[in-house]
């Protein structure tokens, strides 16, 4: 039991990390429906800033919040610079574009910071006696910070979307761009303010991964992988759903580690293949993703 | 003079300017072989072997607007049918020892993923957009572990891969084996092209292509017209996955080894062809090839500036002799990558289109208007009115931010006719 | 003295080991009709102090268990006979024969862009430097500069053929040198031997560059993976352990790892119980794994993790045993991690601390080698040429040596009088040297019934008080034992 209750607070932290950045595909999503490819690549940016910025004496939590003020305005840069313009133009062409700005921000991380890893200090303890016990079991002090994180962020996400105007500003642009406009809501503006919400988003996910991974240029390569699969399992236009998502990957994950033995974590990918048929075949637009009516 | 000036399809003139396009082309592949050092012929090689795999995406994707990130699955699944059946890893009748000359693997390479193809066209039924593209990614990242997977070493070779094979060219080819290594895979890369973009041009033709651009532009009409969704999905992608599967057969023969963890049987290769496809222009005859030699040609390019800076004309200015940057030549891609998105939003080929449309325009034999009012092939004429915009792009108007490649906003001039020219 | 005794003790199982090789291998030593060359007793005897094993650890003889292989021969330790390379076969036999004109070109593929590539860049770095160094202070090769021409291939096997065509054919390069990965040297392995262009010290340790059969032109870099998981094994069972685990990442690289230690645990009386993957892209902490092994509980864990995985192995399995006071396995986690960068700054909880790994080359920033004269010198030749590379890195120290390496062989063609490829790739297969940064007490030596050169390497734990490496064992040297592989 206890082994149990371990397992799945590890994956759960894990998962907590897919989460947070799948969160951010979701902001995009809704403002935009493009899949940011550059997503991961920009929370690395932030978490080398981080890494900067604590190595000049700055406390971790303030060097996150300053990283996050970056993954803004870069995330929002991106969007305003590269994504609008070509937007009006041809849609499907923001994907290569956006494939373009991944690879740039991965190369330019290396040619900014350099080629080797980095230790990331965490805003939770991290020695190794930092640890409480709960029902006999250790559970890491970090990894239900993580956990505690992705919550506080899930709340702070629902106050903005719910109780802000800019909040209700984005659902509105999420859903019908023309009308919202005719109200008289920026929608420019209010694009601009999603993009940046999900870097700083990004970024916060790089942060909380690297301290136990290790800071480098690949850092996010894998979780965004897993992150987009946990968007897509959860519904891409559904924070909620992306934070369902997200944990089901981890525990997923946690599981076939412990308990399958011919399987290993490299099979992962296989059983998500599997899970993610079955989820879509019944809700082809995820778990909580909003079902769209076609028209002829 | 007025601009433009429009022929007739297959009008003389019509005829006099596909022969001059082959013509180019076809001298700058003899140049190459004569001219071009080994290297630049090999790096030629893989650019076609590259356009034989986007041929095939541009089938699903381009036409049908099924956007796949699963062609390097099929690619991946291509070079190992090719891998194990030339090492006689699996058990195959009536073949001695089942070893396998190496020829005969592409077909069988084909034929697999034909059949694979097919079952990850069944999703594509009830999904769209980027939902479909993430579960295809899905397929090509379990396609990857399932080869890793070492309960099926003594197949796949696991982890380590399959290696110690290669295709030394034929003896009426009179090519002198190892020696034309090279030579000999650029031709037979450039013969594999010529036939699936035949094969291609000509189902785009047929009454399958047309459903298929119906599908693509309109679902739910072509459906209420009579298109059988299941028939086209499950059947257009057996064959985009069939010919992405021969590219891959290739390229692992030309490699002479197969192992999961090669950068292009993964997320990298899915997103490197759709890169290609785009950039050359999607739903367009000639883009596979354009986009393909974009794609190398470039990359190399930006590769040469990382190398040495100091070298290159674009940087040569700024840094220092001898100065490496890492990085520098992904920054450099990237960039181009942006660039060529803004400024050449509907890839290469669909802008040339545009260009050329405005001096030249090709229009079909049957006027416009009796066309629009053809009530009798109901399927086509959906695909009809779409052709029109000369830029023609997967997707769907109505289904909004769910879908991402959605039809284009600009460039439907209506005067502008679509020529099927039919591929190199 | 207590380690005078163990020393001489190693020597004589290590000259054992090495008759017990030859002898092995005495069908592929007569390649040819070469008269036996007389070559000298193994380095190791001169050993000095520096391979002491500390007070404390308990050094151990790897080679006790091997006397079961009794030698079949009674020749001396390292001789073999004389490699002749065979250029009759040759695409070109006359272009491998023919005497280098001009300066002598050196090529190389390795990633200096593209993903995860990059962490392998300062490698390229460290090649440019010994070749900028040695032209300014030997003024050339034959009077005239050596020239390095590098090629960027992201990691990708088929970038790295296309390299290679270019550099073979348009940059007309004399020989490769230190190409990047297994996959990228293997597929281009087959057309360099039939050109019979040298493709020499290529970065990988996979058993493939010791089938001097069929590729004699290809030679490796780094300590054969099959080497540092007997060492380790010969180590655990040494020290009584009865169990071990391993924990790789899940490609060719840890697979090689894991079946020559699964070989090697059965000869050594060990249980496997348990194994675990990572996949090469995780970037996460691999708790899930550390759980399991800490289930397992074994005597001894064989780590295989890559890049930055190495740190965040280290570090879980400082948290697994904080919580879990019963856990305490030796663990050693692969060469290519012994960098005091992922022992040391990355590794923040105490987990590294008595972690074993081993190097067969000097630490260059431990201040054991404060004063070698060698060391020295590479830090200053980084310091000169390339001030932005971190020169503390194992891997800038690794690409100096792939140039030092091949720059040798062709100083040693001309001293023989036939400098020319085929001159060339002879000198590298009867090598006998050792680069200065290669730790003391390696033989470095190949000849036609040994087709791999580092087969020597020393066990090293890691002390976290002092941030530094400390010997955990003497050299330990296989010269020849790994003979020639044969698939």
């Amino acid at each position: 039991m206890s082994l149990f209750l371990e397992r799945m607070v590890n994956g759960l932290a894990d998962g907590s990390i897919y989460a947070l950045l799948a969160l951010a595909l979701v902001v995009v999503f809704r403002s935009t429906g493009q899949l940011n490819f550059a997503q991961g690549e920009i929370g690395t940016m932030g978490a080398f800033f981080v890494s900067t910025l604590t190595l000049s004496g700055l406390p971790v939590w303030l060097s996150i919040v300053l990283a996050m003020v970056l993954g803004f305005m870069v995330a929002a840069g991106v969007e305003r610079v590269v994504v609008r313009p070509i937007e009006h133009r041809n849609p499907s062409a923001v994907i290569v574009a956006l494939i373009g700005v991944f690879l740039a921000v991965n190369q330019l991380n290396a040619m900014i910071w350099g080629v080797d890893a980095r230790r990331l200090p965490s805003v939770f303890p991290t020695g190794a006696d930092d640890f409480v016990t709960v029902l006999d079991t250790p559970l890491r002090i970090s990894r239900l910070g993580v956990i505690g994180v992705l919550i506080v962020l899930l709340v702070l996400l629902w106050l903005l979307f719910t109780k802000t105007k800019i909040g209700l500003a984005m659902r509105a642009v999420a859903n019908n761009q023309e009308s919202s406009n005719l109200v008289g809501i920026r929608v420019g503006t209010v694009l601009l303010l999603g993009w940046g919400l999900a870097g700083s988003i990004g970024v916060l996910a790089a942060a909380m991964l690297a301290p136990s991974a290790g800071l480098s240029g690949t850092l996010m390569l894998s979780p965004f992988l897993l992150a987009s699969v946990a968007a897509v399992l959860g519904g891409l236009d559904s924070p909620i759903g992306a934070v369902v998502g997200g944990l089901v990957i981890g525990v997923t994950e946690a599981v076939i580690v412990g308990y399958v033995d011919f399987l290993g974590a490299d099979m992962l990918m296989p059983v998500m293949l599997v899970i993610l048929l079955v989820v879509l075949l019944f809700r082809p637009s995820g778990l909580f993703g909003s079902e769209r009516v076609e028209r002829v | 003079m007025d601009l433009p000036r429009r022929y007739m399809r297959g009008s003389w003139q019509n005829w006099l300017g596909r022969a001059l396009l082959f013509g180019v082309v076809g001298l700058f592949m003899f140049r190459a072989v004569s001219e071009w050092s080994r290297s630049g012929l090999g790096l030629l090689t893989d650019a076609l072997i590259i356009a034989i795999a986007v041929t095939g995406l541009n089938l699903i994707t381009g036409y049908t607007g099924q956007l796949s990130l699963g062609h390097a699955g099929f690619f991946a699944i291509g070079a190992y049918v090719s891998a194990m059946l030339v090492t006689g890893k699996v058990w195959t009748p009536f073949i001695d020892g089942n070893i396998w000359t190496p020829g005969w693997t592409l077909p069988a390479a084909a034929v697999v993923c034909f059949l694979i193809g097919m079952v990850v066209g069944v999703p594509a039924l009830r999904l769209k957009g980027i939902y479909l593209a993430l579960v295809t990614l899905v397929f090509t990242e379990a396609v990857r572990a399932f080869f890793k997977y070492d309960k099926f070493e003594g197949v796949t070779g696991g982890a380590t891969g399959i290696k110690g094979f290669n295709y030394l060219p034929p003896a009426w080819t009179g090519l002198d084996g190892r020696a034309d290594l090279v030579t000999w895979f650029f031709w037979l890369s450039l013969a594999i092209l010529i036939l699936v973009s035949i094969l291609a041009a000509g189902l785009i033709r047929s009454r399958v292509g047309r459903a298929m651009v119906a599908v693509r532009d309109n679902e739910t009409a072509a459906a209420v017209m009579g298109v059988n969704l299941f028939t086209i999905k499950t059947v257009v992608f057996g064959l985009s996955g069939a010919i992405a599967g021969v590219a891959g057969s290739l390229y692992g023969l030309k490699l002479t080894l197969v192992e999961a963890d090669v950068p292009i049987f993964g997320l990298f290769g899915s997103v490197t062809l759709l890169v290609a496809m785009v950039v050359g222009g999607a739903a367009q005859n000639w883009g596979p090839f354009v986009g393909a030699m974009f794609y190398v040609f470039v990359n190399d390019f930006a590769r040469s500036v990382g190398e040495d800076p100091s070298g290159s004309l674009l940087l040569g200015w700024l840094v220092d002799d001898g100065t490496t940057l890492n990085g520098l030549g992904g920054v450099v891609f990237g960039v181009l990558l942006i660039l060529f998105a803004r400024f050449v939003p509907f890839g290469a080929v669909g802008t040339m289109r545009k260009w050329r449309a405005k001096v030249v325009q090709v229009v079909p034999r049957v006027p416009l208007a009796a066309m629009a009012g053809a009530a009798e092939i109901p399927a086509d004429s959906a695909s009809m009115a779409k052709n029109t915009d000369g830029d023609a792009i997967p997707g769907n108007n109505d289904s909004g931010p769910s879908e991402l490649p959605r039809a284009s906003v600009e460039g439907a001039d209506p005067s502008v006719v679509r020529d099927d020219e039919s591929a190199p | 003295m207590m380690v005078k005794t163990k020393k001489l003790m190693a020597l004589a199982a290590v000259g054992a080991l090495t008759l017990a090789a030859c002898g092995s291998d005495d069908d592929t030593a007569d390649t040819g009709d070469n008269t036996p060359v007389e070559t000298d007793a193994p380095d190791a005897t001169d050993a000095p102090d520096t391979t002491d094993a500390p007070d404390g650890t308990d050094a151990t003889e790897p080679t006790d268990t091997s006397d079961s292989t009794a030698p079949e021969t009674t020749e001396g330790g390292a001789t073999g006979a004389e490699f002749v390379i065979d250029t009759e076969v040759c695409d070109d036999p006359d272009a491998a024969t023919a005497p280098i004109e001009g300066p002598l070109k050196i090529g190389t593929s390795i990633p200096l862009s593209g993903g995860p590539a990059v962490l392998f860049a300062p490698f390229g770095a460290g090649q440019q430097t010994y070749v900028d160094w040695y032209n300014e202070t030997n003024g050339g090769l034959n009077g005239e500069p050596v020239e390095l021409v590098i090629k960027d291939d992201q990691y990708t096997a088929d970038l790295t053929k296309a390299n290679v065509d270019e550099l073979v054919f348009d940059d007309e390069v004399t020989l490769l040198s230190g190409i990047i990965g297994s996959p990228n040297n293997l597929t281009v392995q087959p057309d360099l031997n039939a050109q019979c262009i040298p493709q020499l010290w290529g970065a990988t340790g996979a058993s493939d560059w010791g089938n001097i059969e069929e590729y004699p032109w290809t030679s490796g870099l780094l300590v054969p993976y099959a080497i540092e998981s007997r060492v380790w094994a010969e180590f655990i069972a040494a020290e009584g352990g009865t169990t071990a685990a391993l924990f790789y990442v899940n490609n060719e690289f840890g697979q090689a790892y894991a079946e020559n230690f699964d070989e090697l645990a059965a000869e050594n009386g060990l249980e496997i119980v348990a194994e675990e993957v990572i996949d090469p892209a995780d970037s996460g902490a691999p708790s899930g794994q550390m759980t399991n092994l800490v289930q397992a509980n074994p005597d001894a864990i064989l780590a295989v993790p890559l890049g930055a995985q190495c740190s965040a192995f280290m570090t879980e399995l400082g948290n697994a045993k904080a919580a879990n006071p019963d856990f305490n396995p030796k663990v050693y986690v692969t060469a290519t991690c012994a960098n005091p960068l992922f022992f040391g700054a990355l590794v923040d909880n105490g987990g590294s601390d008595g972690v074993y790994t081993s190097s067969n080359a000097k630490f260059v920033t431990s201040d054991e080698y404060a004063d070698d004269e060698d060391v020295q010198l590479f830090l200053e030749a980084m310091a000169t040429y390339a001030p932005d590379t971190n020169a503390g890195d194992q891997s800038a120290l690794a690409g100096w040596l792939s140039m030092e390496l091949a720059i040798h062989a062709a100083e040693q063609a001309i001293e023989a009088g036939d400098y020319s490829r085929a001159g060339i790739m002879n000198a590298v297969r009867n090598i006998e040297y050792v680069p200065g940064l290669l730790i003391e007490g390696l033989s470095g030596q190949m000849n036609a019934g040994d087709a791999f050169y580092p087969e020597g390497t020393q066990l090293v734990l890691w002390d976290d008080a002092a941030e530094v490496f400390s010997p955990a064992g003497d050299v330990v040297d296989f010269n020849g034992s790994l003979g020639v592989y044969t698939p």
